[in-house]
């Protein structure tokens, strides 16, 4: 896992030195940031291949207007913002073709797709791992049916761990829009997940 | 946040069954906040409000253990990108960027607003200054401008300390509060600053903001607590960044070696923290750190234990791929006794292949 800057005034010569020109400083950039980058997109598109294009389509646009970043806000916030963005235009296109990648229908049931990446360990009680099975895949299909600012709002607070105050900033919201997103969120997987909890 | 901020929220209804049931209105108002306050997003003031309710309302408890059930449940859905996909991403990337122009050379940004810019403006102020220090010529207004001016000053000072307390800078004070003992304070945010600073906000009766260099113990102890706050999994990850942050640049210091507090913080954090996220946080922190016997036996414990595959995916490469590295008996054990009971296909795979690298077997006899 690429560490993160440790101060921001590391982080803010680094910039300079990329909007320079600095191609080793970009680089540096990109490592310090991409993980999470790719994390963020994984989880909120539950699609590998999703994923590695809004990563690519990302850095490339931070790339190209490097030189319109003037540290309004800070280089996390300002990549978020692009990489968010990118992710609801991909959930509002797969909302307008009805469709969510991520569990396809089989003869054999419901398949992930994300099962090819890690998924929870369960102890070697059977009954127990039907359980847990039936639960995260509730769990991903509630996810499915938030709208996409609820799932983006839910995604970079329960797994990316951002204040609220954080994601309004990426999202273009106060604070308050951003938690009552949340609270609609949380509210609708706690309906859904009434019976498993 | 404030209390008043939050009144849309708290105007829902809570949607489980034990909500719908409650007709009172305190029990209505405290189970719309719960998730909230598992997230660590009340105020002081509302935390307060809703600890002391559920004190004393069963009820409301039994609720707050089924959402802190269902925040579990969450996590058994996060997924954490393969090595193998962030490598390749990485190499597209770099090759696209050397096809493209690099990005135009543009004037430097501009320096963050100076705290001088205030709403009446530049000028006037800098009039002001002048009057009170260099620019008065003799005999011009400046000269009886500088008694009126300090006493200005003085007055703008008592007022602005009377009226606004909160935004006093703490750090001379710091010495004199007693932040760290329990009970007395709760750090609600952290955040590094530039130049080696971290800001810290507490909430006491009020919150307010405390900043200095970690080298401050008073900072220090501060960080240590939000570390292994128990309500706040956000503020235990971006205090975990910190110390991580702290740990690089000790590390870069030839001759210094990382506190042993941090690492023990780190190394709790990954033992005992109920929050995926944050595990992988101070796994970050503690990869530099492989060597150390201590921090070893806790990357081992999380390679067999950590019930996140993400945890156990990282583990092996902290355990492994380190810088300085060497693999020794007992990490090829460790991968073994994985391989016996590890269910999940993709954490067997990368601990099939690291002891094939070692040409050691994958099974024990």
């Amino acid at each position: 896992m690429a560490p993160r800057m440790s101060v921001q005034s590391d982080e803010a010569a680094l910039i300079r030195a990329a909007q320079e020109g600095d191609q080793d400083a970009f680089e540096q950039l990109v490592r310090a940031y991409d993980q999470s980058v790719l994390r963020l997109a994984m989880n909120l598109l539950r699609s590998p291949e999703d994923a590695h294009d809004v990563y690519q389509e990302a850095f490339l646009r931070v790339y190209r207007n490097l030189n319109n970043f003037r540290f309004d806000c800070s280089f996390h916030t300002w990549l978020y913002r692009i990489v968010t963005n990118l992710c609801l235009d991909q959930l509002r296109k797969r909302k307008v073709r009805k469709e969510e990648p991520s569990v396809l229908t089989t003869p054999d049931g419901p398949l992930d797709r994300m099962d090819a990446v890690p998924e929870e360990r369960v102890d070697g009680d059977p009954q127990r791992h039907l359980f847990s099975g039936q639960v995260r895949h509730r769990v991903k299909e509630v996810l499915g049916q938030l709208t996409p600012r609820e799932r983006s709002v839910f995604e970079l607070r329960h797994y990316q761990g951002l204040r609220l105050r954080r994601i309004g900033e990426i999202l273009g919201t106060t604070e308050e829009a951003a938690k009552n997103c949340l609270f609609r969120a949380t509210q609708k997987m706690r309906a859904a997940l009434g019976d498993f909890v | 946040m404030n209390g008043n901020e939050s009144g849309k929220v708290s105007g829902h209804a809570p949607a489980n069954a034990e909500g719908a049931a409650s007709s009172d209105g305190a029990c209505d108002w405290a189970r719309a906040q719960l998730s909230l306050l598992l997230y660590g997003e009340l105020s002081f003031d509302e935390e307060e409000k809703l600890e002391s309710h559920l004190e004393a309302c069963a009820g409301c408890r039994q609720a707050l253990d089924r959402e802190t059930r269902l925040h579990a449940a969450f996590d058994q859905v996060a997924v954490e990108p393969p090595a193998s996909l962030l490598n390749q991403c990485r190499q597209e990337l770099w090759d696209k960027l050397k096809d493209l122009p690099p990005p135009e050379r543009v004037s430097p940004a501009p320096a963050p607003p100076a705290q001088r810019t205030m709403w009446w403006g530049h000028e006037l102020w800098d009039r002001f200054v002048d009057a009170l220090t260099l620019h008065a010529e003799p005999g011009s207004a400046g000269k009886w401008m500088r008694p009126v001016g300090a006493l200005a000053l003085v007055a703008i000072g008592f007022l602005g300390a009377r009226m606004a307390p909160g935004l006093v800078p703490m750090n001379p004070a710091i010495g004199e509060m007693s932040l760290t003992e329990p009970g007395s304070a709760h750090v609600r945010y952290v955040e590094p600053g530039s130049g080696g600073q971290v800001q810290i906000v507490v909430d006491e009766t009020r919150q307010r903001i405390v900043s200095g260099r970690l080298d401050d113990s008073k900072i220090r102890s501060l960080l240590l607590a939000a570390a292994t706050d128990p309500s706040d999994p956000g503020l235990r990850t971006e205090t975990l960044t910190i110390l991580n942050g702290a740990i690089l640049k000790s590390l870069a210091q030839a001759d210094h070696v990382p506190a042993a507090d941090v690492r023990d913080t780190l190394v709790f954090a990954l033992r005992h923290d109920q929050n995926a996220g944050v595990r992988l946080k101070a796994m970050e922190g503690l990869k530099p750190l492989a060597r150390d016997p201590e921090v070893r036996a806790a990357l081992a414990s999380a390679l067999l234990n950590d019930e996140n595959p993400g945890v156990r995916t990282q583990a092996i490469d902290a355990l492994t791929a380190g810088p300085g590295l060497s693999v020794d008996r007992d990490i090829v054990g460790t991968l073994q006794e994985l391989m016996l009971h590890e269910n999940n296909a993709y954490v067997r795979d990368r601990g099939r292949l690291v002891l094939e690298s070692l040409k050691a077997s994958p099974e024990t006899y």
